[in-house]
This record gives C-alpha cells, structure tokens and sequence, in this order.
C-alpha cells in the first residue's frame, strides 16, 4: 500500500541551521500519527515541509506516486490535497462558522457546500453554532471549527499542530477525543505534532519520536513506551530512571535487580526503568527514601547501593520513608543499553 | 502616517519566517514603490547644473528661517498635542468624548487658511488692533506677518499630528506598568512622568517629526506670511527665476532634512511597537477632574479647538459674507479638485494596495514609499518636471493638458502612497500569518487569499487610507501650483492667487470650500481612530 503522505531524507536549513535533518517519516492512509518532541526539536517544520508551506533543502516529499516537494520543486500548498489545523486555529474573524468551513469548498455548488459545511460540523457537534463568529465560541469550540474547516475538503492527509496545546486540562481530554472521532469519520490520515507525551499515547496509532531535527524511533506508542531504541527516546515519551548495570551472559544486574539483556555485550551498561518496573517483595534490598500518596499510586523515591530510583507501587500498602523494602524488576517495562 | 498604525511585532516576525516563493505581486510593489522615488533621481540629476536662484547666500537664509521655523513648531505642537492628548485620555472632564475626535479636526483646515484669517484679524487695521489702540495699548507685537507668526499658524494647524500620535501611545500603554508603578511607591502624577511619558516619548518624536515634515513642506502659509523658507526658495527659484536647476538644489536641502525627520519618525515608531507588545487590554484607569481642574481641561481644549478652526473659519466666513464671488469659476474650481481628490484616492489607495499586500512582512517598499511622503509637494513637482519636459517635447503642445495633468496625479500618487499605506498596513496586522496558510491550504491561490481573507479584513484600513489622501489632496498647494495645466483652478490654487493679490475677501471663499469639504472626511477619521483601540476588534 502506497502512504498517503510520506517524507523521504527531507532536510530544513535556517541560515547554515538544520531545523530538520534527514528525516523519514510516513503516513499510511486512514492512520492516525503522533510526532513527538521537545519544543525546537523540528517537529513544526516538518510539518510545514509535509503541507508545502515551505520548500525542502534537501529530500523529498510524496503522496503516494506524485511527488510534492523536491529540491528546486514544490507544489503549491492549495494543490496538494492536504488539511492543517493550526496551532492558533487560524479561524478567519470576518466569516462565520459555517462560512469557515466552506471556506475551501468553493467549487461547489451553494447547496453542496453548505450541506458538506453541516456535515462537519455535525461531526464535531457544532451544528447550532453555524451562525455565530469565531471570537463568541471557546477555545475548545474554535479548535473544533478549525478540524472541521480542515477536514470539509475530505483531503488525503490532514496534519495538526499542537492542536491541544491551548487548552486547559479538562477540556483537553474532552476536545481531544471528539478530535479523533472526527478524524475518524472522517477516514483520513492524520498526523498530529504534540510535545505532551500523554496526549501522544493516547491519540496514535503509530508514533514518531523527534529531537534536534531527526526521527529517533517510530512504531506503536507500545514499542516506543517499552522498547525505545536508546535512553534519549525513552526519556521522550516519560520518565525513566538510567540505572548503572553490569551485563554478563545476557543479563543485566544493577542494585535494585536483574533484568534479561539479549544481544548486550558483557561489561558496562545502562539499565532503563520506567517507574512502573519496580516491584515490592524478593530481590535486592533499598531504602524507602521519600513516599508520597499520589491518588491511584504511590509514588517512592528508592536508594539502593547510593543509586536513586523512582518508582510508581501499586497496592493498598505502602511503606513509609526510611523503611527497608526488597524490590525486583519487571522486564517487560526495561531495556538495556551498552554504556 | 503614523496616525492610524497599531503595529503587532510578533506577527511581523512570524510574517518573515512564513512562505517565501517569489511572486509576480512581490515583484508588482517593489515597482510600484519606485514609481514613489523616481522623480527623486531627476532632482539630484538637475542639481548638479549651472543654477540661478540658489546662490549660497540664498540658500544660508532660506535654511536660517525654516529651522528656526521647525524648532518654533515641533516644540510648540508638541506641547499642545501631547498636553491635549493627556488630558483626554487620562482624564475625565466635560465634554472629553466630543474632544476626543473633535481635537484633530483641525487637519480639515489647510494651513494657508489660518495664515489669511489670522493675518486679516490681527492685521494693523484688522478688528483687534483697531479695538486695543482704541482701549490705548500698543498691538504691533500681534503681527502675523513675521517669523514667530508663521510658528504660530502653522502649530495650529498642524498640532493634530503630535495629538493623535499621542494619543495613540497613551491610549495603547500598559495598564500593568502603570499599576506596577503604583505598587511600587508612584503616585499617578509620578507615575505618569516615570513611566507613561517616557513610553510615550518616542510616539510624541514620531509625531513632532510629522508635523516638521508637513512645516518642511508648506508653501500657501509661509508664502503668505513673509516667510522665506527653502519650500517658497524653491517655489520662486522655479518660477521666479526660471531655474528648475537652482529650485533642485534647494530642493536637495530639503530633501536631506525630510530624510533625517524620517529616520526620527520611523525610530519613534519601533519603540512605540515594544510598548503595545507587553500590555494587557483593560480599561485605563482615568483621573476625575472635579470643579476648577475639570472646566479648566475643557477650557484648554475648547482654546486650542478655537483657535486652531472655529475662530479662523469664523472670520473667514465673516469676510467671504461681506462680498460676492464668482459663483461659476468657484464652483468649476469646487469640481475641478474634488475630481482630483477623488481620481488621487482611488490611485493613490490602488498603489498603496499593491505595495501592502505584495509586501507583506517585506519593508523595502514602504521604507522606499515613505521617502516620497517625507518629500514636500514642491519638490516632488521640481522632480517630474523632467520627465514632463522629455515627453512635451516627444508629443507636441497639443497634448500639454493631458501630460500635466498625468504629471499630477502621478506627484500625489508619489507622495500620499506611503500615507495611505500606513493604515493599510497596519489593518492587515489583523491577518495573522497562520490565516494566510490557512487560506492556502483550503485551496487558495496567492490571490484568492488576499481577496478573501486579507481585503475584507482590512476593509476598514481601506477607507482611512482613502479618507486621509482625499483630504491631503484637497488641501495640496504647491505641487499643483507648480504642474498644472493652463488656466486650471482648484480651490488651492483659487485661494492662494486671491490671496496673492490681497483680495482676502475672495481667497476666503475657496478656503472656506476646502475646510467645508475635508471636514465630513476628517471628522469621520478622526472618530474611527478615535474609537479604535489596540487589542479590540475595529
């Protein structure tokens, strides 16, 4: 199956500065994607490289077989079947909320582009505010127009930066899981830029992890969470402790357990821990140094050997600070490094 | 002009970092942005010829009396329009809503009809020296007809510039750091002088320098008065003198002098963009003036509003009502320069339009435009006489009215465009970079989205822009002194030739005419800017 979007070694330079470095990234058709990253990491631009907002230096940019920017060419963003959502939703003040919508449908007849409009905004239940201008609705409300205003041309791909970022927590989660059924419905491919780990799990199929202008890792938000290909990828998408640990014969022993390490050299390593790795019962002996009650969690800074851990224990007991525990690793939530 | 400019500093930044492919438009404003400065390069090329009427001598006097001129104005309208703009902004008194607007009609009067009335009024045998002698005082020292005379009618009317820049950097100030200044110890008086004043001051530079350049550029009052400046040097070099030659020399002194207030102009501007990025739209928080201190401000305002409009216009009045004129060659006159002002606004705007939306987040073109506004009228004619010339000589006579006639509109096309591309530019701030995408990747052309996102957003910027050059060219005197067809009378012209032959009763009615037909205009604009607030949907 030939990708819906798709970037090839494409490469951004700002004055001598690469703000995108050789990266690949592809978009299959009806999938929905995350590009994770820090802020400065090249995510945005990527994005605009995808949309055609600005040329590419070096590497290409597809849509299935017709090719949309290379160097020296570029298909002009209205000519490549592309939404985009913006991070300031970008909602034109002078137009209603339909007339938003229908803002891009205006080879079609009145009668087809207002039911196309409605249809939208049906989709993210904002029908009964067809009339009203952008600056009387929410914020939540204005990010939905703005999907909807996106989503009315029924492009390929549509791509959305930072399309959470403005709102408050509790809308937030509201907002973002009418975004998906919009998307959804809607069958297009879709990827979203985010810098909120969080927001990125609970959205992708597939993930993308970003820093300093390359790809680091792709896959499921599975994989990437419990497989990241090196400790950088890990810290991206959480917490993660680096625990120093010597491997021999494929097993990695550090002061608060063992854990398998296959395909690990003997000698040096390092052992990534998500919080959720530890164990309370047999293994080695640490020190409880700080717990705190966390609602659903306790949340337990460990010593163990002068080497710190932090730890997410479930369970309805927990230990108190300066109390000895045994703790053990569970190896599904660890990989190892060679140092 | 700075007036109606509201300038959004991040959304310039992002604009530079947005889509950079070349396009035709690009390409069309920066033309159309030189169409503004060629007649400048003819200037310097006349300068460098043999020359009469612009001997050193000449030109050491004429730049004598215009800097002691501009010094006189800039302080003197300074200190009116920013006392004035404080006053309505920052406090509450009788009558400040109507002030609010009604301070800058006096952009409505041409100063040329300030200087005839005030003249006849204050003249020797005029009413008030004819009253003081008859009460047994001396009046000699009321003579308009001097240098400190001319300081006087041209700060009236030209105060307005100072006032709406003013108010404009009052109006748009940090309420936090002026409630910062008041938790940390400021008084409101100690915190307007420390902290809303010098956040002010480079507005209050920017709009000084406004009113410097219309003083650099006045020909009809300074003329009138006796006062010799580089503009009337330049004026009679060219047609006292029959020298375009020596009136281009001249003109380079002003030129150098109107690019300097440009650059003050243009730095006051920069910094009145820093003081509008950190603030937070709320209500001022104004100062009651209650008893003596409340009628006193209106008193002051109701002063500078009488002198600067009422009491001129009133006279004038007085003296056209004490004779007849011509009825037909007034209204032929009437006609003749509201088609100019309407056929130079629509230009004019057309211009500017290409200018601001073909360079967008790009200065180059306006910075270029703008040195057209900095130009007086005189000099800008000085300037196409070269080009007219070549092609008089290409066509033959018959063609003479057309040709000057283009020469016009082509001399206020050059100087109002940076004038009406201002405000256009600053309506266009509305349209942040991420609409302009947006637009493009619904499927928008270049085109389509400026026709459907970025026009109908500034819509309102639009009519400002026509608005100020339908005025500016109502009251235009040198420029179309010196282009003008044979036997063809604006009301400018009509005015300044009655007045010429002191026959002020007659001068009176054109000028009255002028001041009747831009005061629906300017009153219009100057409530939109007044309503207007940063932060705040137009």
């Amino acid at each position: 199956m030939s990708a819906a979007l798709e970037a090839r070694e494409v490469t951004r330079r700002y004055c001598a500065k690469a703000a995108v470095r050789s990266a690949s990234l592809s978009l299959q058709p009806g999938e929905i994607a995350c590009l994770l990253g820090p802020s400065g990491s090249g995510k945005s631009t990527l994005l605009r490289l995808l949309a055609g907002l600005e040329p590419v230096d070096e590497g290409e940019v597809w849509a299935g077989d017709r090719r949309l920017s290379g160097r020296g060419s570029l298909v002009a963003p209205e000519e490549r079947d592309i939404g985009f959502v913006f991070q300031d939703y970008a909602l034109f003040p002078h137009l209603t909320v339909e007339q938003n919508v229908a803002f891009g449908l205006r080879r079609l007849p009145a009668p087809e582009r207002r039911a196309r409009a409605m249809l939208q905004l049906e989709r993210v239940r904002l029908a009964d505010r067809a009339g009203a201008y952008p600056q009387a609705l929410s914020g939540g409300e204005q990010q939905r127009v703005a999907l909807a205003r996106a989503l009315a041309r029924e492009p390929a791909a549509v791509l959305l930066d930072e399309p959470f970022s403005g709102l408050d927590m509790r809308l937030k989660a509201e907002v973002r899981d009418a975004a998906l059924a919009a998307l959804r419905a809607a069958g297009a491919a879709a990827l979203i830029v985010t810098h909120d780990a969080d927001d990125a799990l609970l959205t992708a199929d597939r993930l993308a992890l970003m820093d300093g202008g390359r790809i680091l890792q792709t896959g499921t938000p599975r994989e990437l969470y419990l497989r990241p290909v090196s400790l950088a990828a890990a810290h991206l998408l959480g917490e993660a402790d680096a625990l120093p640990a010597r491997v021999s014969a494929g097993v990695a022993e550090t002061p608060f357990g063992r854990a398998p390490a296959p395909g690990v050299p003997d000698g040096a390593a390092v052992l990534m821990a998500r919080p959720e790795a530890y164990r309370l019962g047999d293994g080695a002996e640490a020190e409880v140094a700080s717990s705190r009650f966390a609602g659903g969690y306790v949340d337990l800074h460990l010593s163990a050997g002068g080497v710190m851990a932090h730890a997410h224990m479930f369970g309805a007991v927990a230990p108190a600070a300066g109390e000895r525990v045994r703790v053990s690793l569970d190896p599904t939530f660890c990989a190892v490094f060679p140092a | 002009m700075a007036l109606t400019d509201v300038p959004a500093p991040e959304a310039m930044l992002a604009r530079r970092a947005g889509w950079s492919a070349p396009s035709p438009l690009r390409i069309a404003a920066l033309l159309a942005a030189l169409f503004a400065v060629a007649p400048l390069l003819f200037i310097a090329a006349l300068a460098v010829q043999p020359a009469a009427g612009a001997s050193p001598e000449l030109l050491r006097r004429y730049a004598a009396d215009t800097v002691v001129l501009a010094l006189g104005v800039g302080l003197l309208t300074t200190a009116l329009g920013s006392a004035a703009a404080w006053l309505v902004v920052m406090h509450r008194f009788p009558g400040r809503g109507a002030f609010e607007w009604l301070l800058a009609l006096p952009l409505a009067a041409p100063a040329y009809a300030l200087a005839y009335a005030y003249s006849d009024l204050l003249d020797v045998a005029g009413p008030v020296q004819t009253a003081l002698r008859d009460a047994g005082m001396g009046g000699e020292f009321l003579q308009v007809r001097s240098l400190p005379g001319a300081v006087f009618v041209l700060s009236a009317a030209f105060y307005p510039y100072v006032y709406l820049t003013a108010r404009a950097a009052f109006v748009s100030q940090s309420v936090c750091a002026l409630e910062a200044a008041r938790t940390l110890g400021c008084g409101p008086w100690a915190a307007y002088r420390r902290v809303a004043l010098p956040l002010a001051r480079p507005a209050l530079v920017a709009g000084a320098a406004l009113a410097l350049m219309e003083t650099l550029a006045d020909y009809g009052a300074v003329s009138y008065l006796g006062v010799q400046t580089l503009t009337t040097g330049v004026v009679r070099a060219f047609a006292a003198y029959g020298s375009p030659a020596g009136a281009a020399r001249l003109s380079l002194a002003l030129l150098a002098a109107a690019a300097l207030l440009l650059v003050l102009e243009r730095r006051g501007r920069r910094g009145q963009g820093y003081g509008a990025s950190s603030a937070r739209w709320r209500e001022l928080p104004a100062v009651r003036l209650r008893g003596a201190a409340g009628w006193g401000a209106t008193a002051f305002c109701t002063l500078l509003l009488t002198a600067a409009l009422l009491l001129p216009c009133a006279w004038l009045a007085v003296k056209a009502l004490s004779t007849t004129t011509d009825a037909g060659r007034l209204l032929r006159a009437g006609s003749l320069s509201l088609a100019l002002a309407i056929g130079g606004c629509v230009l004019t705007t057309a211009l500017a339009a290409v200018i601001a939306f073909g360079a967008r987040g790009r200065p180059l073109p306006a910075r270029l435009a703008s040195l057209g506004y900095a130009t007086p009228g005189a000099v800008m004619a000085i300037g196409l006489l070269g080009p007219a010339a070549l092609i008089w000589r290409g066509t033959g006579a018959g063609a003479g009215a057309a040709v000057a006639l283009g020469l016009l509109m082509y001399a206020y096309v050059a100087r109002l465009a940076a004038a009406a591309l201002e405000p256009i530019d600053a309506g266009l701030t509305r349209v942040t970079p991420s609409m302009e995408r947006a637009a493009r990747m619904l499927g928008e052309s270049e085109g389509g989205a400026l026709a459907r996102v970025h026009a109908p957003l500034a819509k309102g910027a639009f009519w400002t822009a026509a608005l100020l050059v339908f005025v500016d060219v109502l009251k235009e005197l040198p420029a179309t002194l010196i282009l003008r067809p044979f036997n063809f009378d604006t009301l400018a012209v009509l005015a300044h030739g009655y007045a010429a032959d002191e026959r002020l009763a007659q001068a009176a009615w054109p000028a009255l005419a002028i001041v009747l037909l831009a005061a629906g205009p300017v009153a219009l604009l100057s409530r939109q800017i007044a309503r207007s607030r940063p932060g705040f949907a137009r």
